[in-house]
Parts: structure tokens; C-alpha cells; sequence
């Protein structure tokens, strides 16, 4: 047996994982080769020399802080998981459009609804005290913008009921009047307005 | 019952969620894994962390974990690549320096003598040469450094050794005995031959 493949072999007889004919051979080498035996000395040094190395030993909270960083990572996974789903490209985008859609739909239909609810206002108004012709009088100085800069409201105007009786304009009812940015009808109103005028004239 | 509470079978309720499995299987391996970490790293202060890292990353993979070869095999190849990853961050910031003077002297036996000089002085020889062969192992190259580890200290067999650094039988006795014959050469100062 040649001393490279004794050599090749020295480490494993040094940790006595050699087979039994193995080691045989080899330690008939070693007695009759001293560069070999002193390969093995060596190697034997060392080893001792690395179990020198040392040992430390974990901190009394080594598991305590282990768990609370595993609590701390079950947390996060639920939101990364989500986020995770959030970041591809077409679960974004398609999540953006539902949510435009949805708040565009709201808008519109709180928008009728808005709209509804003042010709409603209107109309009542309009019924209440234009009756079957003679009305209030509607004040000409209320402009569109009125919503910004709301006209101080007259003093208690009277209109004509249908029974002829002089009535006062309740608060809630003037706003509605004053305010021709919620007035849909307000040609017709003004047109109204204008026929009752020619009216009352033909009349006297 | 110990007998049933094979690390294979601690993988198994660990995959079911079962945290007292996981407990035990910390207990079971932590103080090797950590002494691992630190004789491969060379780096006490960042040990513990590590050893965190590691069972992090096993608790996370259980899902995945299948019994094909031993558990302690899968847990030092998760440890080396761990360990790897933190040796090449630490090369790419700054060079590490196995300073004596900057190492915390830890795990080295202490000798009892009734002397107190004598006990200073030889507790300096003791150090110094902990620190030199340390720095010595250190200085190894990263797979002549895993393989020594693993066989050494950690008392894995070629076969399991060969399994985490996935090479052959043969890689890793070459590996070995290079390993040897480089410490040989830099502890010339301590291995009278």
C-alpha cells in the first residue's frame, strides 16, 4: 500500500471509522513508514488542540425571545399575505376600478337622490303657494350664486293663498325659494311669476 | 414518553401548529446549533441571533418539511446557509478582524490553582492559545471550515456532512484533510510534532 492512499486514508483511522481490514493495512504501514506516522502524530495534535476551541452556552431568554419573534412573524404573515395579493399588478388595478365604479356610482345616485329631494322642495313650495296662479314673490335680487353668498332673507313676505288670505313664509320654505341653485324649474317659476304679474296688471 | 418524540415526529405536530413540539425541539437542539454557529462563525455576539434566524426559518418551513433524511441534517444545512449568508455580509461591510483584543474571551476553561500569579499567567497562556487556534480555524476557508465543524464538533458522520454540504463522501474527506494540513501549518506554534 503506497502512502497516498494511506494518507488519503489517515483521517478516518484517526477517527477509527476505518473498516477492520482497512485498519490493519494501514497500521502496518505506519510501522514501517515514519512520514506517515508522523502525518498521523500531526493530525492528532491538532486534534487536541481544537478541542481547546471552547463552548459557549444561550442566555436564561434565548426561548422566551424565539417566541415572541415567532408571535410577532404569525402577525405579519396574515398582512404580508394580503399586501402580497395587493402588489400583483391586476389585483390592484382591477381593486382600483371596483372602487372608482363603486364611488362614482354613490356619487351619481346621491346626486338624483339630492336633486330628487329639492324638485320635491320645489314642488311643494311651488304648490303650496302658487296654487292656481297667484304666488310669492319670488325676490329678484337672488342670484344663482346664492349657495355661496346667501341673501339675507327678507322680511316675512305675504303671498296670495288660493283662499285670497295673506300668509307668511315659513324660514324653511324662504331657503328653498331664495336659493335658485336648487331651483330646477326656475324659468317656469319665473315664468310664473311673470304670468301672475301680467295677471294682477289685466286685472286692475 | 421520550421514545415517541422523535425529532421526525416533533416535525409533525410542529406542521399541525403545535408550538409545544417546537418548544421541545428548541430544547433539544439549541445548544448545539448555537455552538455551531459560534465555532463557524468565530462570532459569539451574533450566535444567539443566528441560532434565532435558524429555528425561525424551521417553524416557517415545517409546512414543507418532508422526513426524506434526518432532521438534524436538514436543520445544519439550514444552519450553514444561515451562517454563510451573515460571514458574507460581515466580508462585504468590513474586513473581520479576529483581534484578540476585541473578542470576548468566552467558553475557555479556567485552571484552579491555589497561586494567584500562576493562575493569571497560566490562564494568559490559556487564552492565547484558544485565541490562536480559533483564529486559525477562522482563517479556513468557509467549506474546509462547515466540514471540520460538522464532523468535529458537531458529530456528524462523512455521509450526513456530505448530505448538508451536498457534495460526495470523498469531497468531504478531502475537505478534511486540507483542513488539517492548513491547521497544521498555522499552529506550528502550539502542535509540537
Amino acid at each position: 500500500m503506497d502512502c497516498r492512499r494511506i494518507q488519503d486514508s489517515l483521517f478516518e483511522h484517526h477517527q477509527n471509522r476505518l473498516s477492520g481490514g482497512l485498519t490493519i493495512e494501514v497500521r502496518h504501514h505506519l510501522d514501517v513508514c515514519p512520514e506517515c506516522r508522523s502525518l498521523l502524530e500531526s493530525l492528532k495534535l491538532v486534534d487536541a488542540e481544537l478541542d481547546r476551541f471552547g463552548e459557549i452556552t444561550s442566555s436564561p431568554y434565548f426561548d422566551q425571545k424565539l417566541n415572541v419573534r415567532i408571535d410577532e412573524l404569525a402577525r405579519q404573515s396574515w398582512y404580508s399575505g394580503l399586501f402580497r395579493l395587493l402588489r400583483q399588478p391586476y389585483v390592484l388595478s382591477s381593486a382600483f376600478l371596483l372602487l372608482a365604479t363603486v364611488s362614482l356610482w354613490i356619487g351619481i345616485r346621491h346626486q338624483q337622490a339630492a336633486r330628487l329631494k329639492n324638485l320635491e322642495d320645489v314642488i311643494r313650495v311651488q304648490e303650496k303657494y302658487l296654487g292656481s296662479g297667484s304666488g310669492t314673490e319670488v325676490p329678484r335680487e337672488a342670484s344663482p350664486h346664492t349657495a355661496q353668498h346667501p341673501v339675507s332673507p327678507p322680511e316675512a313676505t305675504t303671498g296670495q293663498s288660493p283662499a285670497g288670505a295673506e300668509q307668511v313664509i315659513p324660514d324653511q320654505d324662504r331657503a328653498v325659494i331664495e336659493n335658485f341653485d336648487l331651483l330646477e324649474n326656475y324659468e317656469t317659476l319665473k315664468n310664473l311669476d311673470l304670468a301672475d304679474s301680467q295677471a294682477s296688471t289685466e286685472t286692475n | 414518553m421520550a421514545g415517541d418524540n422523535s425529532d421526525v415526529d416533533l416535525m409533525v405536530r410542529i406542521k399541525r401548529g403545535d408550538r409545544e413540539a417546537f418548544n421541545a425541539l428548541v430544547q433539544r437542539y439549541r445548544k448545539s446549533l448555537i455552538n455551531f454557529i459560534f465555532r463557524f462563525t468565530c462570532n459569539e455576539a451574533s450566535s444567539e441571533d443566528l441560532a434565532h434566524e435558524v429555528f425561525l426559518k424551521v417553524f416557517q418551513s415545517a409546512a414543507r418539511y418532508e422526513p426524506k433524511a434526518e432532521f438534524s441534517t436538514w436543520l445544519y444545512r439550514i444552519a450553514s446557509n444561515t451562517a454563510l449568508n451573515f460571514i458574507r455580509d460581515q466580508r462585504n461591510r468590513a474586513s473581520v478582524s479576529i483581534d484578540a483584543d476585541s473578542e470576548k474571551e468566552s467558553g475557555i476553561p479556567r485552571i484552579d490553582l491555589a497561586d494567584q500569579r500562576v493562575l493569571v499567567e497560566e490562564q494568559l497562556i490559556v487564552q492565547e492559545r484558544v485565541r490562536t487556534i480559533r483564529k486559525a480555524v477562522a482563517r479556513l476557508p468557509d467549506q474546509q471550515r462547515l466540514a471540520l465543524v460538522l464532523t468535529k464538533y458537531q458529530g456528524l458522520s462523512l455521509k450526513e456532512a456530505a448530505s448538508v454540504l451536498k457534495c460526495s463522501e470523498p469531497a468531504v474527506k478531502s475537505l478534511l484533510f486540507r483542513a488539517y494540513t492548513t491547521l497544521r501549518e498555522r499552529l506550528v506554534s502550539v502542535v509540537s510534532v
